[in-house]
């Protein structure tokens, strides 16, 4: 295996504050130039000679993958205006990729993205010793394909023809043919993330109170989807041959043979994912307590995921033989969603800071609260929309079919079909620190986690789930120079 | 000396009396007694046991599945007599008392008929991981046994197996060499057109409740192959009485030097199951000089051979209805569910696969490793027992060995009770041994 990694970045960015009227700016621009490629020849191997009898591989060097050109540039302004009492900031910024080194029949070649990035902020004047603000924001992100999305291995798919053997190794012959295709999707796009946010702030003194609010979603991220197709070949029938009259290998002219068609899936990169995110994060801080001297932070955050396929998806049937049928041969189902799941989770963390300042120690103790998790999957297509056949034809799949001796078996088993939901019951951990500093340099640090819990027993299905956590300690020193 | 005497005497009695403070006879605390039920046995007759007088000979074994401890006892002789009307009708064979756990329960009789024309013949009951708890003192729990008649025909049985494959000189597995001896129990000539070797669906390592529970009356397969032609019209190839038929995965002199010297020649085996398959990577071997079996169904692509440590059943049989009715009719197709628990997930899993009556089968044994058989994979109508090559799972010694059925030299016939422990033994494996 040989690998001749070479990986670079080239940057350069300006940084500028300017004045209009009221308004003070914060500017910042720049540009990116990244450049990645392997020079290696990747695995070297005897084709004739491979490591293991059943693998289909060929080599590829590293070298004939086209590199990485990602070219970027970007402007931002933070502008800072004072209206009355109050104060408005907006950040507003702009990015652009594009990827060079791309062939013109590519959907992405020469194609300029621009991602805008908005921040605003309003501080409300203090009032009653409280000082809030309002903040939302607004951001897209663009993910370009990787090298192995753009440009993938040719798939080899070989079948075997004809297989004869003899007893006299010399008379021995298998023929096969292989089909050497390319799958590359030349129609791949980027993928675009998008994401927005609110959050509300209000301090008073040395108390700090935040929450926020945040979703982001993603409808067309890379996905490994399977193209399924025919393949003719020829299938040559050794059993009239007679060994005793054989003077070498038989000939494949001297055989009868038939033309047959079989299905096969190989796979592609294409735009089909969805991932949805949202969620909700606060976080409160106290000062700190005057006569325990201690400081009291809660903080917490709900999250939830959202992630499917957005296209139906072939899948290659099971691998049962029905008389001489195999079944993954000549059908094909197409099955409207493959997988999705819908998690969700919400802790929370309340951290209790004590200063012993004549000391020069602090005293942590944390209790990190486990509220809820769940994760549901619902009931992925069992019953295929549709079905492929020889032909490459592909047909409606009809209650009728579920009875047919060959078509039964594309339905799915196991657990397809069910929606397998699956939750966790809240626990909370404890965890201690100490941490006292000698001097200006140097601090030293102790910690335990974990050293008590609270994880109640839960029955499920007459099982009794009994969690348990073990603890754990360590220690830190800081050194500052 | 006397103080001496005394100041002995009263420690001695102190320590007796400790002694005894300490074995007390109530059970004292931290110590688990064992609670013993009452276990009323009956056993049921359904239909077919209307002409029978009587049973005698009436064995019974309890098999204690955690502690592992037989304990049997022989009633001599139930009459008709005794018999209370019911559906069906039971008789009560004797009140146990026996400590609470999981039971299998084995019976075996002789059956003597009112009618002097039938021979008296073998009768068995089984019943398998019955929980037995004790409610109460005095209260006493039944149950029921039914008996059964079990199928002894006397045409091709399955003589041997030997599916655990052969050792290199070089201590690795070889693979090639897996067999199955059929043999003609009979008098008469057979016809070995269109026999079939069937692999069962479920195996005894992964014990589930399949629904729907079909194995009265069918048999679940995940591999089905055959002779090729059709039972009952070709006569293409007879077998003698007391011949043995030899099917095998590549019926190639194995014993050659490139191959393995530990394995054997099978170049004269009568049919071989092929595999074939447009992938490379599936390559079986096809001698020319040796008919192929033809397969009806697999459950996978690949090339297949009987599990090498000895999980599934095997049967033997002719089909009833000609092979394309018998792949297409819905009649033969089986598809089960089991409920899978883990942790929070309760789920039904679905599964497809084929089955046959079990009037199509002429013989069965069920392999499993041994004292490991948990529950019935196919019918006990079948086999009631099971024969054993590996004594441990992934047992490094068994490779070499076949199970064998033992041939009676004073009837000149292997033995065949459709019970596998009882009829079959752990050999080094030989495709051409006589039997004598």
């Amino acid at each position: 295996m040989e690998g001749k990694p070479f990986y670079s970045t080239l940057r350069g960015e300006t940084e500028w504050l300017a004045r209009t009227s009221f308004i003070s700016h914060h500017i910042t621009a720049g540009g990116e130039f990244l450049l990645n490629k392997n020079y290696g020849r990747g695995q070297i191997f005897d084709i004739t000679k491979p490591l293991h009898a059943s693998t289909a591989r060929r080599p590829r060097a590293y070298k004939d993958i086209p590199a990485t050109d990602i070219l970027s540039f970007y402007a931002e302004d933070k502008a800072t205006m004072p209206i009355g009492k109050h104060q408005l900031t907006v950040m507003a910024g702009l990015r652009t990729t594009q990827m060079l080194n791309i062939p013109a029949s590519y959907a992405v070649h020469g194609k300029l993205f621009t991602d805008t990035r908005v921040n605003v902020q309003w501080d409300f004047p203090s009032f009653l010793g409280f000082k809030s603000f309002v903040s939302g924001g607004f951001g897209m992100m663009t993910k370009m394909p990787t090298v192995l999305d753009l440009y993938p291995d040719y798939v080899y798919k070989d079948i075997t023809e004809m297989n004869y053997w003899d007893v006299r190794p010399a008379y021995k012959r298998i023929h096969i043919r292989t089909y050497k295709l390319n799958q590359v999707n030349p129609d791949l796009r980027q993928a675009r993330n998008k994401k927005w946010e609110i959050r509300l702030g209000i301090d008073k003194g040395a108390h700090h109170f935040s929450v926020t609010y945040f979703h982001e979603d993603m409808k067309d991220g890379f996905r490994s989807t399977t193209t399924m197709r025919p393949f003719i070949y020829k299938r040559y029938d050794t059993s009239v041959i007679n060994p005793s009259a054989l003077t070498g290998p038989p000939s494949l002219a001297s055989l009868p043979v038939a033309t047959d068609t079989l299905l096969d899936g190989y796979g592609r990169t294409e735009n089909g994912s969805r991932i949805m995110k949202q969620g909700i994060e606060f976080q409160y801080s106290s000062p700190r307590i005057p006569v325990i001297q201690t400081r009291i932070t809660v903080n917490g955050a709900w999250f939830r995921t959202l992630y499917e396929n957005s296209i139906p998806l072939f899948r290659s049937a099971p691998n049962v033989v029905v008389g001489t049928v195999a079944i993954a041969d000549r059908y094909a189902g197409y099955y409207k969603s493959t997988d999705k799941y819908d998690k969700q989770i919400f802790t929370s963390n309340f951290i209790f800071d004590s200063y012993v300042d004549k000391l020069g120690l602090i005293l942590s103790a944390t209790a990190e609260c486990f509220w809820m998790s769940n994760t549901k999957r619902p009931a992925t297509s069992s019953v295929p929309m549709g079905y492929m056949d020889i032909t490459g034809t592909v047909h409606p799949y009809v209650e009728a079919d579920q009875s047919d001796p060959y078509l039964r078996w594309l339905v799915l088993t196991g657990t397809a079909g069910q929606d397998m939901d699956y939750r966790e019951r809240s626990y909370m951990l404890v965890n201690f620190k100490a941490t006292k500093r000698f001097g200006r340099h140097l601090s030293l640090s102790f910690f335990a986690d974990r050293v008590f819990y609270v994880a109640p027993d839960y029955e499920v299905n007459g099982f009794i789930v009994r969690r348990t956590f073990s603890p754990y300690f360590g220690m830190e020193i800081g050194l500052k120079i | 000396m006397m103080k001496k005497l005394l100041k002995t005497i009263s420690v001695m009695a102190l320590a007796l009396l400790l002694g005894n403070a300490c074995t007390n006879d109530d059970v004292p605390s931290g110590k688990v007694s064992i609670k013993y039920a009452k276990l009323v046995l009956k056993i049921g007759l359904p239909q077919g046991f209307q002409d029978v007088d009587s049973l005698v000979a009436f064995h019974v074994k309890v098999h204690n599945v955690s502690t592992g401890r037989d304990s049997s006892f022989t009633v001599p002789n139930i009459a008709r007599e005794a018999v209370t009307e019911g559906n069906p009708p039971t008789v009560t064979l004797d009140t146990l008392t026996i400590a609470e756990g999981l039971y299998n329960v084995e019976l075996e009789a002789k059956a003597v008929y009112h009618s002097r024309l039938k021979t008296p013949s073998t009768v068995r009951g089984n019943l398998m991981n019955h929980t037995i708890v004790q409610n109460g003192a005095d209260v006493a729990s039944s149950v029921i046994v039914n008996l059964f008649s079990p199928n002894m025909d006397n045409g091709f049985v399955i003589a041997e197996i030997h599916a655990a494959r052969t050792l290199r000189p070089s201590g690795d597995p070889y693979t090639g060499d897996q067999y199955f001896r059929i043999t003609n129990n009979s008098d008469t000539v057979m016809y070995a057109d269109g026999l079939f070797i069937g692999e069962s669906a479920f195996q005894q390592m992964i014990h589930q409740n399949y629904k729907p529970y079909i194995l009265d009356k069918e048999t679940p397969l995940q591999y089905l192959t055959k002779v090729p032609g059709i039972h009952g019209k070709d006569k293409k190839y007879p077998v003698q009485p007391g011949a043995s038929l030899i099917i095998c995965d590549n019926a190639i002199d194995h014993t050659t030097a490139d191959r393995n010297p530990n394995s054997f020649d099978l170049s004269k085996a009568d049919w071989e199951w092929f595999d074939e398959s447009t992938n490379p990577r599936v390559t079986d071997i096809d001698n020319p000089a040796v008919p192929n079996m033809e397969r009806l169904y697999t459950y996978s692509r690949t090339i297949w051979g009987p599990h090498d440590r000895g999980f599934y059943a095997y049967v033997i049989g002719f089909l009833g209805v000609d092979s394309r009715t018998y792949l297409t009719d819905k009649a033969y197709q089986y598809d089960y569910s089991y409920r899978f628990v883990y942790g929070s997930t309760s789920k039904d899993m679905k599964f497809h696969a084929v089955k046959i009556p079990n009037t199509w089968i002429l013989d069965a044994v069920v392999l499993a490793i041994k004292d490991m058989k948990k529950w019935n994979v196919i019918s006990p109508t079948l086999d009631n027992g099971y024969a054993w090559f590996s004594e441990v799972d992934h047992d490094k010694n068994r490779y070499g060995k076949s199970v064998r059925r033992k041939y009676n030299s004073k009837t000149h016939k292997l033995i065949d009770t459709n019970d596998s422990q009882h009829d079959f033994e752990t050999v080094k494996a030989n495709p051409w041994y006589v039997f004598k």
